[in-house]
């Protein structure tokens, strides 16, 4: 499976951070499953960005603060260095995803996530934050980088 | 996860002269993957009316058939429902029957994700193309689960079946 052999090649580290005024709405973490899939999902639209260089759906589905901060152009340069290994991390999708801090909404409303994905022998590292928009967690700030496991 | 909960169907169909290489059926880990990826590309496009990135990942005899537009046509349905099925994400493929390559090399998986009340089904044959398993038939339904309550929502609409291709693969 190439894109697996992909994700073990891959030493690639890249952030991006959109710095924005939060939402002044408290709300809770979702559930275990929502917030599970809320992450993969977010995760996937941004693997197939990098996959496909095309950034416009990505580009749709961030919070409007990131998305006015952030054309889908100036995305497709900030996480130039995926396309450009030919990055694949959708086997993803088939891990449980390993959060560290505990998720958590913070004093200004925006959800925290942080954590990894076990993959082997790279793993894919995300620190996710999503602000309440039009009813629903949209992401405000994304950071993924892929770095070797710790050996056992 | 807004309205995952409406109900739809919706067919896309092509056939095309399959890869004659013949491949294994991918591990579990990889297999699983690949259904979500598959239908997570969809999802995104359904939800943003914008099926490039979906088009942009289709094996090379779908995506001559196919143009975004038409895609989008095909799959009008699910946009105009803003059916999301981004839960899946967080489930385990339940097969109908076991994955397999068939004779002429194509992938083939029918399964479905046991979410409540409704489920939703999946039917997708992938062509290896580019050293990858790419999509060559999809056909998604979300529709009620046997135990679930009933739906208070019109029929979908019957299926599109367009008609076979006629081309091969580039």
């Amino acid at each position: 499976m190439t894109r697996l052999s992909r994700i073990l090649r891959l030493a690639a580290a890249v952030a991006a951070l959109a710095v924005a005024g939060a939402a002044l709405a408290q709300s809770r973490v979702p559930g275990e499953r929502a917030l599970e899939a809320l992450v993969k999902a977010t995760l996937l639209s941004f693997n197939d960005a990098n996959v496909t260089d095309n950034y416009t759906v990505f580009h749709a589905k961030l919070s409007k603060p990131f998305r006015q901060q952030f054309t889908p152009e100036k995305l497709k340069e900030t996480f130039k260095t995926f396309a450009d290994k030919d990055i694949d991390f959708d086997i993803i999708a088939a891990y449980k995803p390993v959060y560290d801090p505990a998720p958590k909404v913070d004093d200004d409303g925006r959800l925290l996530v942080g954590g990894h994905f076990p993959t082997e022998p790279a793993r894919v590292v995300f620190d996710l934050k999503f602000i309440p928009s039009d009813g629903e967690w949209k992401l405000i700030s994304i950071n993924v980088k892929t770095e070797r496991a710790p050996s056992k | 996860m807004s309205a995952f909960l409406r109900r739809g169907g919706l067919v896309l169909l092509l056939l095309a002269t399959p890869a004659l290489a013949q491949n294994q059926v991918p591990p579990p880990k990889p297999l699983e993957a690949l259904v979500k990826a598959t239908l997570m590309t969809l999802n995104d496009a359904n939800l943003t009316g914008d099926y490039r990135v979906f088009h942009a990942r289709l094996s090379g005899p779908f995506r001559q058939q196919y143009t975004p537009e038409r895609l989008k046509q095909s799959f009008r349905e699910f946009h105009d429902k803003n059916v999301d099925i981004d839960i899946v994400c967080a489930l385990a493929p339940v097969w109908e029957q076991p994955p397999a390559v068939d004779a002429e090399g194509k992938l083939v998986l029918r399964g479905m994700f046991p979410t409540e009340p409704t489920r939703v089904s999946f039917e997708m044959d992938f062509l290896a193309w580019d050293g990858e398993w790419k999509l060559i038939r999809i056909n998604v339904r979300v529709a009620p689960s046997a135990d679930g309550p009933p739906v208070p929502e019109p029929p979908a609409e019957p299926a599109r079946k367009p008609p076979p291709a006629k081309g091969r693969k580039a």
